[in-house]
């Protein structure tokens, strides 16, 4: 990204390096749905012309061609200096915020696992100071959640609250 | 004037028909609800929203009472929800029809009957089998001896996978009919509408499927109803369309739809809903719901019911296991 | 024809009453409020209203829902051009050139094109639909398995026009939305596949989750990248209004998505994803200069946008004229009918001249009212490209999460979203494309289901594909579009003499 910035951690792999890994992970991956697929148990079923199983093999087949020309691909492609680890950071950290979001979103209800999130995504986002977070995080949720309930959507009020 | 601002009003409030909460009898003493098992718009769902509206409006239940919609692999997810995080609770109600019975027998849920508590069966779709207007198969019969004759003269459409609703329908009636069911190509649609085109476009040569399905392709003459699987002829559109037992055939086919409550539901409440519901199908706006939607009548509660979900069970698992779906 | 035009009148009639009017004023607001929102398509719209719609008259009931409807359609396009964020899959295609402008400081243009577009659209397919029901609707009866089955082929082949730099990593793509479309019980056999005894995973993978994770959650992962650093690029706001020349540069491109969306959207088992997808790459094939396509080319918003409304309209007809639902939006519509004693089939036509003549109308009207409503709005919508990113990003996740758990009330979907999206940022960050994936996911289960149809229908076994006229052509169609670029590469170096 930035030239002149000092890379904080070792640069990710991009261009040919990164495609290559992803070769080969799509290819266990796409090894493991084959396989999958082979399992597969046709009805004794007279209609029946091709099995449940013939579709999923074409894609599967797809799939490992595909992927073993990937990796064919990647050694023409230019191993690119990516940037630093660092630069991706903040985005895992807010995927991180997301799953734990999700996680707890019907356990601790919609108001309170929203404000939550919205609490860590705008701190991690960079607002400033705390107050600011505060003042940001009760707007948003209360609007959310006349919005949502206003058109009828039902949100969970929390199962850990219930009785 | 008035009325658009009043019809801009009902919008901007957008609150569904749940009757607000009032001094009522000590049970229950708390909002109800009911769950769909599938998305807003199916049988399912429309049979929970005018429960809920009719038990509102007869005053029967003064709670209020919402509908949730709780849609996955034909009940399986419903049950399962129920039967983990909702035991003992008297306040939940859920739809359920034959489909969930297939889903129990197809092994596509872990769960069974004996897990929940079956309440009422409230009304009633029947099986049919459906040709075009044009089609020279006048009766089950003719259809009957064609395909036994050559089991490839004809193609089964319906709005559903193997094993599930409408295949069970025709499966049925083959085997009632003499055929074999095993041998007939059966070609599965992405529901009613499409299995509906088919048959109307001619990719395929009879539809199977519940009555409610062709109601305005028989009014408008498209389609001949080759027979219903009622015990009885019924009324209104279907006065007409001669029923599998008429013709010889020891065979019905209800597609029944009522509600369950979860595991362990106190009894007490099993007892309240049982006969709440019931009062309810006796009122004049249940009449009109099922004049509305041209469901029928079907009422049965109780340990008569949970007899005969034992019995249409036993009887869709050795019909399954002779077509190989069950092993 | 006369006859036809005082039925026209008639309805105009129903539908200028006030109270209708103001329902489908009403019905057009909310619309287009749901379409804005991702999540909550125009399924979950109607689903929304329906409850309501019991107590209304049918033809106010089916005025309301219409707009509604139509009002998710205009909808839809604001966030796919304003954030890169589609709401649902029919306007996914919107995002590629819609977000390129925008980022130019087109936005302005983008949103107006993509409502005028859409009126165009409308407009010319209720004309078709008043006039030639009857005719159309037979005509989508005479599309079966195989005629299917070639146009999901053909639809699989526009890959090509959407892919990058490296075809294979399209493919790639594609065929990670195939492998998703082959989550859920087997329609033709009714087998379980990849389920892994999730009772969630039966019915298979819904596509507004897929295009969320896949698109909203990866684009505010790369955003963010960017929100937090020091330098940020401003977003140029630009100019609002769209030009004559933007108008005349996407003319044809509106005429032909109309076409192609609306003959699309009269089948009742193809709709507006397929229509988007199609008419986009027909445009950029037919396109002088292909390459400016993906960059911020009006004709690759105009065209999507068209499309996909033109065939919503489509959808109307074999439910108005067969009582057939030709989506699960049309199928809801239809339910409301039922219950409200309105029995939808052949004679609707002749029993309830009021419903189906007053929902005609209403059409015209609500299409109009969608028009004035959002180009005004168009000025509204690109203030939201001032909303600092740090702040618009948090909020686009909460809605995201709120709108996908509102599709089923699924927590399971909003796992599935999360790690869709954790997926798509690898590959965007890899120069994967993201549209190939949308179309396997949508066209992959309907291309197997109806190959296998076709296959169970034929007595002549692969025959049936060649036998029938059209279902050849599209096959022809298909090898060609596949074909062509290599085709194309071979032949260009004989015309370009040193």
């Amino acid at each position: 990204m930035t030239a002149e910035r000092e890379p904080v951690a070792p640069p990710v792999q991009r261009g040919g390096r990164s495609d290559r890994f992803a070769a080969v992970f799509i290819f266990l991956v796409s090894a493991l749905y084959v396989r999958y697929s082979l399992t597969f148990q046709p009805p004794r079923f007279r209609s029946e012309v091709l099995g449940p199983a013939t579709f999923p093999l074409m894609v599967g087949g797809l799939m490992l061609v595909c992927s073993t020309l990937l990796f064919i691909e990647s050694f023409r492609a230019e191993d690119k200096p990516g940037a630093p680890w660092a630069v991706y950071l903040p985005a895992l950290l807010l995927w991180a915020a997301l799953l734990a979001y999700i996680l707890v979103f019907d356990r601790l209800g919609f108001p309170l696992s929203t404000a939550l999130f919205l609490l860590a995504a705008l701190r991690l986002l960079g607002v400033r100071p705390w107050w600011k977070i505060l003042l940001y995080t009760a707007l948003f949720t209360a609007a959310l959640f006349y919005a949502f309930t206003a058109l009828d959507v039902r949100l969970p009020p929390g199962e850990w609250f219930r009785r | 004037m008035r009325t658009a601002l009043r019809a801009l009003l009902i919008v901007a409030l957008l609150t569904a028909f749940a009757g607000v909460g009032g001094a009522g009898p000590a049970f229950p003493d708390r909002p109800i609800e009911i769950i769909a098992p599938a998305g807003v718009g199916g049988g399912w769902d429309t049979l929970s929203r005018l429960t809920a509206r009719t038990l509102a409006e007869e005053k029967l239940v003064t709670q209020p009472i919402t509908v949730a919609n709780m849609s996955g692999g034909s009940g399986a997810v419903a049950i399962a929800h129920v039967v983990t995080r909702r035991k003992g609770d008297a306040y939940t109600l859920i739809a359920f029809s034959p489909a969930l019975t297939l889903t129990i027998v197809n092994k596509n849920t872990p769960y069974a009957y004996k897990d929940v508590v079956p309440i009422t069966a409230l009304s009633a779709d029947y099986g049919v089998l459906v040709v075009r207007k044009d089609s020279a198969i006048n009766n089950l019969r003719t259809l009957m001896e064609v395909l036994k004759r050559d089991p490839n003269a004809g193609v089964v459409a319906g709005g559903s996978a193997p094993g599930s609703l409408d295949h069970v329908i025709f499966a049925k009636a083959a085997k009632a009919g003499g055929v074999d069911p095993l041998k007939v190509r059966y070609v599965p649609f992405q529901g009613g509408g499409e299995a509906l085109a088919a048959l109307l476009g001619g990719s395929a040569t009879v539809l199977s499927t519940g009555a409610s399905e062709v109601l305005g392709q028989l009014q408008g003459g498209t389609v001949r109803v080759l027979a219903i699987f009622s015990e009885q002829r019924l009324g209104g559109i279907f006065r007409n369309v001669p029923t599998a037992v008429e013709q010889g055939y020891n065979l019905t086919f209800p597609i029944w739809r009522g509600f369950y409550g979860p595991p362990e539901m106190p009894a007490a409440a099993v007892k309240f809903w049982e006969e709440t519901l019931t009062k309810m199908t006796k009122t004049k706006g249940w009449d009109k719901v099922l004049s509305d939607t041209q469901w029928f009548p079907f009422v049965i509660g109780g340990d008569r019911f949970r007899r005969f979900l034992d019995e249409d069970t036993k009887n869709f698992e050795t019909l399954l296991r002779e077509l190989g779906f069950v092993k | 024809m006369i006859e036809v035009w005082q039925h026209l009148l008639f309805g105009f009639g129903v539908a200028l009453r006030p109270e209708n009017l103001g329902l489908a004023l009403a019905g057009a607001l909310l619309g287009t409020i749901v379409g804005v929102l991702p999540g909550i398509g125009p399924v979950g719209g109607i689903a929304i209203l329906l409850p309501l719609t019991f107590k209304l008259p049918p033809a106010s009931a089916m005025i309301m829902l219409t707009a509604v409807y139509y009002g998710t359609m205009y909808g839809g396009s604001t966030t796919s051009i304003l954030m890169n964020v589609p709401g649902e899959a029919s306007s996914v295609v919107t995002s590629f050139d819609g977000y390129a402008m925008a980022q130019q400081g087109r936005a302005g243009p983008a949103l107006a094109i993509a409502a005028v577009g859409s009126f165009i659209a409308g407009t010319l397919s209720i004309i078709a639909l008043t006039f030639f029901s009857p005719l159309l609707a037979s005509w989508g009866l005479t599309f079966g398995p195989p005629e299917y089955f070639g146009l999901m082929l053909f639809g699989l082949s526009a890959v090509s026009s959407l892919a990058g730099d490296s075809l294979v990593k399209a493919l790639l793509s594609m065929g990670l939305g195939l492998m998703l479309a082959t989550v859920g019980t087997d329609l033709v056999t009714g087998v379980p596949r990849f389920t892994f005894g999730i009772p969630y995973l039966l019915d298979g993978i819904d596509f507004v989750v897929v295009v969320i994770g896949l698109f909203a959650i990866s684009e505010v992962l790369v955003s963010i990248e960017e929100a937090r650093g020091e330098v940020r690029v401003p977003i140029k706001l630009g100019r609002i209004w769209l030009s004559v020349k933007d108008f005349l540069e996407s003319f044809w491109a509106i005429v032909r998505g109309s076409v192609i969306g609306f003959y699309i959207g009269i089948l009742p088992a193809a709709g507006a994803t397929i229509a988007s997808f199609l008419s986009y790459s027909v445009e950029k094939q037919l396109a002088r200069d292909p390459s400016t396509f993906g960059k911020g080319d009006i004709r690759g918003v105009a065209s999507p946008e068209s499309a996909n409304n033109a065939a919503a309209v489509g959808n109307m007809i074999p439910m108005l004229t067969l009582g057939i639902p030709g989506s699960s939006t049309t199928a809801l519509m239809l339910g409301a009918l039922l219950v409200l004693n309105v029995i939808p089939g052949p004679l609707l036509f002749q029993d309830h001249p009021d419903v189906v003549w007053g929902l005609v109308a209403s059409m015209y009207v609500s299409n109009l009212i969608l028009l004035i409503l959002n180009l005004p709005l168009v000025g509204l919508f690109v203030r939201i490209l001032y909303v600092p990113e740090r702040l618009l990003l948090p909020l686009i996740v909460a809605i995201c999460v709120i709108g996908t758990y509102a599709v089923n009330f699924s927590v399971f979907d909003l796992q599935v979203m999360a790690l869709l999206g954790l997926v798509a940022y690898y590959m965007r960050r890899n120069d994967y494309p993201l549209g190939p994936a949308i179309l396997g996911l949508v066209l992959g289960d309907l291309m197997e289901q109806n190959l296998r149809r076709s296959l169970i229908m034929s007595r002549t076994g692969a025959m049936i594909f060649f036998t029938r006229p059209f279902t050849a052509v599209l096959i022809a169609l298909s090898v060609l579009s596949i074909l062509a670029p290599a085709l194309l590469r071979v032949l260009r170096p004989r015309h370009r003499p040193a």
